[in-house]
């Protein structure tokens, strides 16, 4: 495999809004959306070499995400007071008042979920990955995932006072990321 | 009200705008560039190199002590035994002894042997041993200063039939005529101080005195004295050996040497004194006390006491200054107490005025007029405080039983159990409050604390991630929480005000039925359940609701008193009992 600009670039791409979701979904109440894109990215970039293929890239950039956002809130342990600034740090631009206020509050639902869980769900509903997409991402099996899932919108909504959804299908596609990725 | 799916909520994050663009990561990956694969590193570099010289330091040091550095005992033995059997058996081998010093080796034995002997029959032909009758003890010495007086009034003595070889007993005495300061230091050895009635301090001490050698100990003892000294005002015990009372070892062993007047060096391993002090009660004390314990009666004067390790016992005193270091002190009333306390425990009957600081330690107190207390990792029990209690109290309990005027307390990690108090400023964080009755509490920023009242009149303060709950509340409740529950078990019919301003919290209150209230709200997202009431007037829209209310059974109209409540999320439960 190649190691330069170009080939991180290639890779990047596809999952770039996919990433950028997953990260603010991570970063709510612990740092900045763009502050840990931006961090991910530089640690990424530093750690290329390290990549011995091209299909464990998705892995590879999620994880070192989650590690960031893990090592900050063990940091965040030291800290006392909760910042209600950081309540009000998503961009009011083309969002309404009303849905601003509800991705705060499932963020911060989604925050007292257990961490796999909560990457579960990030990734599937938020991000759009596939499920088996989320598998190679948690470096699990699919049917681990699902489990992950439906337990996870389970406590979700019960954090959240909202209908579950249990009845709608968990194989939610996200065909052209799946794509992208099967064609390596 | 219907409930939303999570798929609404999922909806809109995924229409959340993004705050990073691909263009912004390109350049950033475009600027930063990609790590090329570093170069293995060779396993001998700075780090290693400063570990390997600091370890190679260290094992040279630790051989060139253990190989270059004999103790005394060891250069006399290689001193004295090879020489002799080399001198007769190989002559030419030892020409160069000879030569380098040839006397000093002959004359050496001699000169041991003739400062040895008289040390040698001493030690083994001790004189008790040939004695018919018992020796009379040389210990029972009368220091008499050119200015002491001995009082002949004072019960004087003590049981010398008991004494063994190595302990005696001195005697001194002292006018106390300008004296204001009595000072005395001591280690392992009671202090027993007596109040005496004549205008003399007189001092008895019993002396124990173990050397390294057991023959020596005579001699030592012989040589030991103490004495009363006056220095301005001030009356200390002075002793010849100095060093031994300046040594500061902790050990049982002095491990010091003295030298006797007729010049003999002895190594002390324990001088214990125990001493019995006669004064009239209105000198100052000045006591210091280590690995034993003092004891004082009623004193009228001022006590400064330093323990380290021991006990004081006392009646009561007017002024006392404490240090207490893993000591415990019991003490009668007294008027004015300082000091520092550090693994101790201290119990006082009343006073006055009390200024600690306590780490780690126990203190049970009776009742006092005013309190300032620093305590860290302490437990501090009250019978009561009148007037004020200052107190900057962390990771302790402390509980005051009866009634306290003013309360200012900062608090941390610490469970305060009060009675009653009447007005109290506090700052509480993972902290516990409860009071049984209180006038006014004026609670600044308490942060995830457990405020539990009884009976109180006003209410004013902050409270984040704080629990609140009341029995009763008569007139004021001023709150702004954060994260909270807030219940108030009875709200008074005479009550004044209430306003609060709320976010995530939870407001339990149930109100007096005959009293009448209206009520002013302002509501977004929060549940709200409400008594029947009339409706002034109602906005809504959305989450976000505003009532203006009235309850009014007595037909009061306008004087009704009013209950304000701006609330974000949360719960209002309102009801009249």
């Amino acid at each position: 495999m190649k190691v330069d600009q170009d080939t991180f670039l290639e890779l990047y791409r596809p999952v770039h809004e996919s990433f950028a979701r997953f990260c603010h979904a991570k970063a709510y109440g612990v740092v900045e959306a763009e502050d840990l894109i931006s961090e991910s990215i530089t640690c990424a970039l530093e750690r290329f070499h390290t990549l011995k293929s091209e299909k464990a890239f998705l892995s590879f950039l999620f994880s070192i995400a989650s590690n960031l956002v893990h090592k900050k809130n063990r940091r965040l342990k030291f800290k006392g007071e909760l910042s209600e600034a950081m309540e009000l740090n998503i961009p009011a631009e083309g969002i309404s008042a009303d849905s601003r206020l509800d991705v705060q509050l499932l963020y911060k639902a989604l925050a007292k979920l257990p961490k796999e869980q909560e990457e579960a769900i990030i990734l599937f509903e938020i991000s759009g990955f596939s499920i088996k997409e989320v598998a190679k991402i948690q470096s699990s099996g699919e049917s681990a995932v699902k489990q992950r899932l439906r337990r996870g919108r389970k406590h979700l909504a019960k954090l959240l006072g909202a209908d579950d959804l249990q009845k709608e299908s968990v194989t939610q596609p996200s065909s052209f990321l799946t794509l992208v990725f099967l064609s390596f | 009200m219907s409930k939303k799916n999570l798929q609404s909520y999922f909806a809109k994050a995924r229409e959340l705008p993004l705050t990073s663009d691909y263009a912004m990561v390109e350049k950033l990956v475009r600027q930063k560039g990609v790590t090329s694969v570093s170069p293995k590193k060779w396993w001998w570099n700075l780090n290693t190199l400063i570990l390997m010289t600091t370890l190679t330091t260290t094992m040279l040091l630790a051989a060139f002590y253990w190989l270059g550095n004999p103790a005394e005992s060891h250069y006399i033995a290689t001193k004295i035994e090879p020489i002799a059997p080399l001198q007769f058996d190989k002559g030419p081998l030892m020409i160069d002894v000879i030569i380098t010093e040839p006397e000093k080796e002959e004359a050496a034995p001699e000169s041991i042997e003739m400062k040895s002997m008289p040390a040698k029959t001493w030690q083994y032909e001790p004189l008790w041993k040939e004695a018919d009758e018992p020796i009379p003890m040389p210990e029972m010495e009368i220091v008499a200063l050119e200015e002491t007086q001995t009082n002949s009034n004072e019960a004087f003595e003590i049981d010398t039939s008991n004494l063994s070889e190595n302990q005696k007993v001195i005697k001194s005495v002292l006018a106390s005529e300008g004296v204001s300061w009595f000072e005395l230091q001591n280690t392992r050895g009671d202090i027993r101080i007596h109040k005496s009635s004549a205008s003399t301090i007189q001092l008895q001490a019993l002396v124990e005195v173990k050397t390294k050698k057991k023959d020596q100990e005579s001699a030592a003892l012989a040589d030991f004295q103490i004495e009363l000294k006056k220095k301005g005002d001030r009356v200390m015990v002075e002793s010849n050996w100095e060093d031994v009372f300046s040594c500061m070892c902790t050990s049982n062993s002095k491990k010091d040497y003295i030298k006797t007047a007729e010049g003999e060096k002895i190594k002390i391993d324990e001088l214990n004194i125990s001493y019995d002090i006669y004064l009239p009660d209105d000198i100052h004390l000045d006591l210091k006390n280590s690995y034993a314990d003092i004891e004082i009666p009623d004193w009228s004067a001022n006590l400064k006491v330093r323990l380290f390790h021991a006990d004081l016992h006392g009646g009561s005193v007017r002024k006392l200054v404490l240090s207490n270091s893993y000591g415990k002190a019991f003490l009668g009333d007294f008027k004015e107490a300082s000091g520092k306390l550090f693994k101790a425990e201290l119990v006082l009957k009343n006073g006055e005025k009390l200024d600690l600081k306590a780490n780690y330690s126990t203190l049970n107190l009776g009742q006092l007029s005013e309190v300032e207390l620093n305590a860290f990792q302490s437990d501090a029990e009250f019978q009561a405080i009148h007037q004020k209690l200052t107190s900057n109290f962390r990771y302790g309990k402390l509980k005051v039983g009866k009634s306290v005027d003013n309360v200012n307390i900062k608090a941390f990690q610490a469970k305060l159990y009060f009675d009653v108090i009447n007005q109290a400023d506090v700052n509480l964080s993972y902290s516990r409050l409860e009071v049984n009755q209180l006038n006014s509490l004026n609670s600044e920023n308490a942060f995830q604390s457990n405020i539990d009242l009884g009976a109180i009149k006003e209410f004013r303060g902050n409270l984040k991630y704080s629990p609140l709950k009341i029995e009763q509340l008569d007139n004021v409740f001023e709150l702004t929480s954060f994260q909270g529950k807030v219940k108030i078990d009875k709200l008074s019919a005479s009550f004044q005000n209430i306003d609060m301003t709320c976010k995530y919290t939870d407001l339990d209150i149930g109100i007096e039925a005959k009293g009448g209230y209206k009520l002013n709200l302002e509501s977004n997202y929060a549940s709200l359940d409400l008594p029947e009431m009339s409706q002034v007037s109602t906005e809504s829209s959305h989450s976000r609701k505003n009532i203006q209310s009235v309850y009014d059974p007595e037909q009061k109209g306008e004087d009704l008193p009013q209950i304000a409540v701006n609330m974000f999320q949360g719960s209002l439960n309102l009801k009249n009992n």
